[in-house]
């Protein structure tokens, strides 16, 4: 009965024998070597998975500049960069020295420092919040900015001066070295929270306000002090 | 004519002529392997080209602790294999059996030198359609099994190794597969 299964099967399946064309094997070879062309080697997902990685490490590199920019006021207890002068000495201990929270991707250790005595002001708000820096003011000034003409005066009613807002002073220590730095943030930091990006959720008040409005040139991935590495268990290890 | 190992070498370092020359030799038994498995030519052209070309992007790895010709087939069962259990091919065998065996050897010309008449070859056809349709119920791993054992007819030893299972589950498969095909062929003729 064995035989007679095998038997059967054999010619069960030798009738799929003659299925090829007479050709067929005259023209394998060549169209087996020009498939070889036309099928893309398949990247192997651990290589392409690490690909994604270095890729995602520009992106945390890219987001960490922005991350110095937003985050570095609130690292200030009490907000000095807005309520006190800032040496030379302390603005570049707090972007480059050691110690420092400078990402990877900031421009620690820059030349930029404070300019002079810069006016007093009180912060309108929470310091941690009001002094955030929009990230679209990063971007180095074409030119040199004047120095506040009016000191903001009102800090018990930041609301009411919007329309004065401090201008940047000038900055005039530049390091040749590093030109392409922010200007001095204090002085930036002081104008009128006005935006959500200021205050999120918030008006001037401290109403709320309507949804957030995301910066223009807002870090792709991460948000506010988040990293944003790619997944952490596709790293290769 | 390079020989076999010349080629090997030859097509290791990339020549490309050289490993056509390995196609050439070996692309009836890989091609009627693929057929085998699966049923039809389309899908065994398919196969049988796929597993060249995994071959020839696997060739560095091959370390020639093996027959070439045994590393180069087990390429080319995994492949029908994989391409069986994808599901989209292998039921071809079943749909196709009946038209297929209706040519009593495929080739119509034959069928003028056939001493039997019309009613028999009617009925040698339908018990042949039955067989590929038993033989398509298969799981893959007993089709793929009993095509090498019976068809290609391999030794136990040589299945074990392409397709990476022991020896005791060759002979398992086997029998697993031949009674399955009784019982149905069996309950078919009933």
């Amino acid at each position: 009965m064995t035989d007679d299964v095998d038997d059967l099967l054999r010619r069960a399946l030798a009738t799929l024998d003659d299925q090829a064309p007479a050709s067929y094997f005259e023209t394998l070879p060549d169209r087996t070597l020009a498939r070889l062309d036309a099928v893309p080697a398949v990247v192997p997902l651990r290589r392409a998975r690490r690909v994604f990685a270095v890729v995602g490490l520009g992106l945390a590199a890219a987001a960490g500049a922005t991350l110095w920019v937003t985050t570095r006021p609130s690292d200030r207890p009490g907000s000095q960069g807005i309520t006190q002068p800032v040496t030379v000495d302390e603005q570049r201990a707090a972007v480059g020295g050691p110690g420092g929270d400078a990402g990877p991707g900031s421009a620690a250790g820059s030349g930029v420092v404070a300019p002079g005595p810069a006016p007093p002001i009180e912060p309108p708000l929470d310091a941690g919040e009001a002094v955030r820096t929009p990230p679209e003011r990063v971007a180095p000034p074409s030119k040199p900015v004047k120095p506040p003409a009016n000191p903001v005066k009102s800090p018990a009613n930041p609301v009411k001066s919007p329309a004065n807002p401090v201008k940047p002073p000038a900055n005039p220590v530049k390091s040749p070295a590093q030109p392409i730095k922010p200007p001095a943030r204090p002085v930036k930091q002081v104008k009128p929270p006005r935006t959500s990006i200021d205050s999120p959720g918030k008006s001037i008040e401290g109403k709320p306000l309507g949804k957030p409005r995301a910066p223009d040139d807002a870090a792709p991935v991460g948000g506010q002090g988040q990293e944003p590495a790619p997944d952490a268990t596709d790293r290769p290890q | 004519m390079a020989d076999e190992g010349e080629d090997l070498d030859r097509a290791r370092g990339g020549d490309r002529a050289a490993f056509g020359r390995l196609v050439r030799l070996h692309q009836r038994r890989v091609y009627a392997a693929s057929l085998h498995i699966l049923g039809n030519h389309s899908d065994a052209d398919d196969a049988t080209q796929e597993a060249f070309v995994r071959a020839y992007r696997a060739l560095a790895r091959f370390d020639g602790r093996a027959d070439f010709f045994t590393w180069l087939y087990r390429i080319a069962v995994n492949t029908a294999l994989n391409a069986l259990r994808s599901g989209k091919r292998g039921k071809a065998l079943a749909s196709r059996g009946g038209d297929e065996a209706a040519h009593l050897g495929g080739r119509p010309e034959a069928l003028g030198e056939d001493p039997v008449g019309p009613r028999e070859r009617v009925a040698q056809a339908g018990e042949l359609a039955r067989v590929l349709d038993a033989v398509a119920q298969l799981s893959p791993a007993l089709r793929v099994t009993i095509v090498l054992a019976t068809i290609e007819e391999l030794p136990h030893k040589q299945i074990a190794e392409i397709l990476e299972i022991p020896e005791g589950t060759v002979a398992w498969r086997i029998n697993e597969a031949r009674r399955l095909l009784k019982l149905r062929l069996g309950a078919t003729r009933s």
